[in-house]
């Protein structure tokens, strides 16, 4: 009895059970297929990104003209005595609303009975800190 | 009396018990084990032992209606060969006196239907963030990358005598993409569904134990050390952008991958759009979730003991492995190659095993493993974007594999 062979749309015959020639084939098929699909999508993605990066590069510059030409305003003087602002931690040592902060999180986080043991000031973790606020306000319709 | 006894003991389920369902009874526990204590792919693991359970269990108006219908149809007859207006009608009178199905049958239909996945991967698109991916596009490469331990898995299970359909759906559990493989085990072998779903699932649990070995052994210490750069802002338009034409580009080449990517990419679309709050919320949180559950479920109603316990459900369990850790060694060792390419903008080789299509488990383990060797290294954003990319990328080979096996 003969094998049963499916036809294929891109252009390849694969029986029921395929000798190893025709595995090897089908694989490399396939992996042209997939390869394609994403390098045509890595292709339009480059495209898109070279115009984005123009646009925004040229909005930066557009809002950089403007405020060089914009009069100097003289600064108007204050209606009411700011709040106190707190007082900057020392070098080396973590601000007490960061405290407050990380207080707040590991007891939200695991609960009352966890107690913290030491903080270590990290001055690259700043860094992140800004670039996680940067990706969900990016990702975020906020309101 | 004692034979009245009898006689209601013949009607209870104790006396339908046989030896396949108490194994049947023993895989539920572990599945359970792994989804409660080990807190494994619960949201899947749970309803999937569940259904497993109810599968191997007497039921009655579960999976099978057993009452009479009383219902007499007339139906009218052509033969096929010949369906003009000229040829012979004959009519019959059918009697239908027991009719298939209980509460689960009907859910199940989500799945022989093929509703379930491509509904899911709505949910999945309104999930997932591909901003990564569009700020750094050459990251899709190991997305593509990736892909090679599907094929070789095919080309292992060919070997271990399963025929093409079969190893194309055990192929798939190495893209890691729960859906995916159960919609092409649907497809093109759904006598293996329930063993490549629960291997599917399983494995992606384990992520975080298979594949730090396998990035260990092919990455240096100084490799594992590389920082990335941070990503760009990418704006709406662009992700908008994004996602009609992943949609145009992928459909127009695998056709037969249509109904996963168009739904994933309107999920994204309706996330990234900002103007259809209530749909991506309902896509989030209540559609996603009700049908999981209802997936969940289906899957384990066909893991009968009869179906499940046989010599190929060890071998897809055996393969499947096989396929997630060639997919992972694949994603590292094109980074690898992409960095000797391009050696002036290098990328962290640990994002390529993002490429597997767990999301967003691989990339957090990419991001371990990263900082274990540095801890100041961040490479959970990078790794995110060959992670989305392997969502697309086995949505294209399971693509491929429909249109070349599915025998139209």
């Amino acid at each position: 009895m003969s094998p049963v062979v499916f036809s294929t749309g891109l252009g390849t015959a694969i029986p029921l059970h395929p000798d190893l020639g025709e595995v090897i084939g089908f694989q490399l098929n396939g992996l042209i297929v997939v390869g394609a699909a994403l390098g045509l999508i890595w292709g339009m993605l480059e495209l898109l990104g070279a115009v984005f990066r123009r646009i925004s590069a040229a909005e930066a510059a557009a809002a950089a003209a403007k405020l060089a030409s914009a009069p100097a305003v003289a600064p108007a003087p204050a209606v009411a005595a700011p709040s106190p602002a707190p007082a900057p931690a020392a070098p080396g040592t973590i601000p007490e609303t960061d405290l407050v902060l990380i207080a707040a999180a590991v007891h939200a986080t695991f609960g009352p009975s966890a107690r913290i043991i030491a903080l270590s000031p990290r001055p690259e973790a700043r860094d992140w800190a800004v670039e996680g606020r940067r990706a969900i306000f990016a990702t975020h319709k906020v309101r | 009396m004692l034979s009245g006894l009898l006689d209601f003991y013949q009607t209870t389920g104790f006396s339908q018990i046989t030896l396949g369902m108490l194994s049947m009874w023993v895989v539920v526990g572990v599945l359970l084990w792994f989804a409660v204590a080990k807190k494994f792919e619960p949201l899947l693991l749970v309803p999937i032992a569940f259904g497993a359970l109810v599968a191997n269990l007497p039921t009655r108006g579960v999976i099978t209606h057993t009452e009479t219908a009383e219902a007499v149809f007339t139906i009218e007859a052509v033969p096929v060969h010949d369906t003009s207006s000229s040829a012979p009608h004959t009519h019959q009178q059918l009697r239908v006196e027991k009719v298939e199905g209980g509460l689960y049958d009907f859910i199940s239909q989500g799945v022989k239907l093929e509703l379930f996945p491509p509904l899911i991967f709505l949910g999945v698109g309104a999930l997932t963030d591909f901003g990564p991916l569009i700020a750094l596009p050459r990251t899709i490469l190991l997305g593509a990358a990736a892909q090679v331990g599907l094929f070789l898995t095919f080309f292992g299970a060919t070997l271990l005598g399963f025929t093409s359909k079969q190893a194309a759906a055990i192929g798939i559990i190495g893209g890691a993409d729960g859906p995916t493989a159960i919609f092409i085990s649907n497809k093109l072998a759904p006598e293996l569904l329930g063993a490549v779903a629960v291997a599917a699932y399983s494995y992606m649990a384990l992520v975080p134990l298979i594949q730090p070995p396998i990035m260990r052994a092919l990455t240096t210490e100084k490799e594992r050390r590389i920082r990335m750069s941070s990503l760009r802002k990418v704006s709406r338009l662009e992700k908008l952008l994004f996602a009609l034409g992943v949609t145009v580009v992928c459909i127009l080449l695998v056709p037969d991958a249509a109904a996963l990517i168009a739904m994933l990419m309107l999920g994204n679309f309706l996330r990234e759009c900002g103007v259809t709050e209530r749909l991506v919320k309902s896509a989030q949180n209540e559609i996603i979730n009700v049908l999981t559950i209802f997936l969940g479920t289906s899957v384990g109603l066909t893991m009968r003991a009869e179906n499940f316990l046989a010599p190929a459900t060890l071998k897809i369990i055996v393969l499947g492995v096989v396929a997630f850790g060639c997919s992972t060694a694949a994603g590292v060792i094109a980074a690898k190659i992409m960095n000797k390419l391009s050696p002036r903008t290098p990328i962290n080789p640990l994002i390529g095993a993002a490429g597997v299509s767990a999301v967003p488990m691989a990339a957090r383990v990419a991001h371990s493993e990263g900082q274990r060797a540095d801890p100041g290294n961040y490479l959970l954003m990078p790794a995110m974007g060959p992670n989305v990319a392997g969502v697309i990328g086995t949505a294209v080979a399971a693509g491929y594999f429909i249109s070349s096996l599915a025998g139209r």
